[in-house]
């Protein structure tokens, strides 16, 4: 099963479940919300490259 | 000599596409001043990403839709597939907020955002029948579960989640059709219309 | 359009001011490339699931006595399949949808024709050649009325079954009653193998359909179980979920909700339902521009001010 191409970090056990009352999330979809959510608030608070040379015309 | 050739169903159609998409709205060169965020690069990531499944899925698709449990390459080959899934979700979710919070859809501009959602949407549909044709345990009971809601709707009766061979037909020729030419109608909308303007607000 | 009827939620006065360089096709390259590493990196570091598939097989060995009462409950009519309605069979109305009352499968009718006691269990084991005994149960059984099959059905519901030395037998039962006989070959047929290929679909060599074999193995318990370690089932947002510690379908999670709260998370008609507060939804989103009231979302939040703050601030 492990080639050199499997994968490094082995996800292939049961899972981990967060769960707030009737709410549930397996840790892996958690992360991947919670990456989106990080990732979305960076781009509109870092600055963008190239503004400092513009000009107006 | 002008009237016979302006009459020409090759010289009309060739005139509506320059007038309606000329050239240097088409690739332009630059862009108005304001386009200036990250949030700009969603649109360009998430066309990445949907080129990366795509050509993932071809390779797949060469040597047909049991191989990747038989060989350690295969699987590679699947696990490629899985994440350019994952991050063109990613992307398009992360490009979907900002042009909500942009109210991109200003100016003329709602058939964008609404090739982009029907797109959303098929994608949605397209990464399913992909979930069903795995040809696994995941896919059985995916499938299994799936089939109550599609069947309530009346739709399960052609639509046939169990259908194996009918999911895959669906998974790698019409969806991706639908999704790539949905796609394609989208860029042209955003590169005809230009990056929509600001909210005018009196500036100190 | 005239200065009166400019609304800002719509419209726009084109931008006439400065423009900067902007090499698109770059960017472009540029996304390509690191999506391409990204996923290749994330394809070698996690790789992704394949849980191996299960067989009809592989149930009547792990829990025979489950197989036998699901095969039982196919030949009885009482399975989920055989009471399930359209598209499979008129047996039951069917879910409504919501205030409608409309009973939208039904409506559309029954296109994928499953007879239970046929399909899985009489068909198959019509299939077994050289079998005297068992030809001898499938006939007494063809030929016997509702009521003495009703009476066999009976007699073999309150007979405890058991499973030892590979076979299936049920006490006390009538010498009589056929029952037994066609569940035992049954589940001797199913742990032959020879079940999984018998019951797909399309009958002879070539399928791509498996559909039959699909709902069979669903109507047992065992497949449930299954699901269950790997927290898949439905309460248990199991729609999101993949096999082992994978993301999976997150962007489900509003369709799935749906079935966690009251009254969909009690609701016979939940499916239907939310499936149509999913199409309301998924409309509301496309429409977002035409909506009064949810297209003022972006101004009125000002959002817009960090995205364009070098425009406001006078930067560019
Ligand atoms: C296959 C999925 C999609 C692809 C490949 C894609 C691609 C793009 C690209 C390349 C742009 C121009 C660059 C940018 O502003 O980011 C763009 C603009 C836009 N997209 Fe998408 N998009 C997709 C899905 C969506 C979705 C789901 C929505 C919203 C429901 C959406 C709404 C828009 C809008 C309104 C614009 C115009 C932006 C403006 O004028 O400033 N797109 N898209």
């Amino acid at each position: 099963m492990s080639d050199i191409l499997g994968a490094l970090v082995n996800l292939d056990h049961p899972g981990h479940y967060i769960s707030w009352g009737w709410f549930q999330m397996s840790y892996g979809n958690f992360a991947v919300v919670v990456a989106m959510v990080a990732t979305f608030l960076v781009a509109l608070v870092a600055p963008f490259p190239g503004r400092q040379k513009e000009k107006r015309s | 000599m002008s009237t016979t050739i302006d009459r020409q169903w090759t010289t009309r159609l060739r005139r509506r596409l320059v007038e309606q998409l000329p050239p240097d709205k088409a690739l332009p060169d630059t862009q108005p001043s304001y386009v200036s965020s990250w949030i700009y690069v969603f649109g360009i990531v998430t066309l990445s990403a949907l080129v990366m499944v795509i050509l993932t899925g071809f390779v797949l698709a060469i040597r047909g839709p049991q191989w990747w449990h038989q060989s350690a390459i295969g699987h590679y080959v699947n696990s490629l597939h899985l994440w350019s899934v994952e991050i063109f979700f990613f992307a398009m979710v992360i490009h979907l907020w900002g042009k909500f919070f942009m109210a991109a859809w200003r100016g003329h501009r709602s058939l964008t955002w609404v090739t982009g959602a029907v797109t959303f949407a098929t994608s949605i549909a397209t990464a399913f029948t992909g979930y069903v044709s795995q040809t696994n345990f995941d896919s059985q009971w995916i499938s299994t579960q799936a089939k109550d809601g599609i069947n309530a709707t009346g739709a399960g009766a052609f639509f046939n989640v169990l259908n194996t061979g009918q999911m895959l037909m669906w998974h790698i020729v019409l969806l991706p059709l639908a999704a790539v030419v949905l796609t394609a109608v989208h860029v042209v909308m955003v590169r005809r219309k230009g990056v929509v303007p600001p909210f005018e607000e009196v500036t100190k | 359009m005239s200065r009166k009827s400019f609304n800002p939620d719509c419209d726009v006065r084109e931008w006439t001011g400065a423009q900067r360089p902007y090499d698109i096709l770059k960017e472009g390259a540029i996304a390509l490339l690191v999506v391409a590493l990204l996923t290749a990196g994330l394809a070698l570091v996690f790789g992704s699931p394949d849980e191996k598939q299960v067989t009809i097989q592989q149930w009547s060995s792990a829990d025979p006595v489950d197989f036998a009462a699901t095969a039982y409950s196919e030949l009885a009519g009482t399975s989920g399949i055989a009471g399930y309605g359209a598209p499979y069979n008129n047996a039951s109305d069917g879910q409504f949808l919501g205030v409608t009352h409309l009973y939208l499968a039904k409506m559309v009718g029954v296109h994928i024709p499953i007879d239970p006691a046929r399909t899985f269990v009489l068909q198959p084991l019509g299939t077994l050649p050289d079998a005297p005994t068992l030809r001898f149960a499938l006939s007494t059984w063809k030929n016997a009325s509702e009521t003495q099959r009703g009476a066999w059905l009976d007699e073999y519901a309150k007979a405890s079954l058991s499973f030892s030395h590979g076979h299936l037998t049920a006490a006390p039962l009538s010498l009589s009653n056929p029952v037994n006989e066609l569940i035992a070959s049954e589940t001797a047929m199913a742990r032959s193998g020879a079940l999984d290929s018998t019951m797909g679909t399309g009958g002879g060599l070539y399928t791509t359909d498996y559909t039959n074999v699909l709902l069979f193995i669903a109507d047992g318990g065992w497949f449930a179980t299954l699901a269950d370690h790997q927290h898949l089932l439905g309460d248990q947002w199991g729609m999101m979920n993949e096999t082992g510690s994978y993301p999976g379908q997150a962007w489900l999670w509003l369709y799935t909700f749906w079935y966690q709260i009251h009254p969909f998370s009690t609701s016979g008609n939940a499916d239907v339902d939310a499936w149509g507060i999913m199409m309301l939804l998924t409309a509301g989103l496309i429409l977002v521009p035409y909506i009064p009231g949810l297209r003022s979302i972006p101004r009125r939040t000002k959002l817009y001010r960090v995205i364009w703050r070098d425009h406001y601030a006078g930067r560019v």
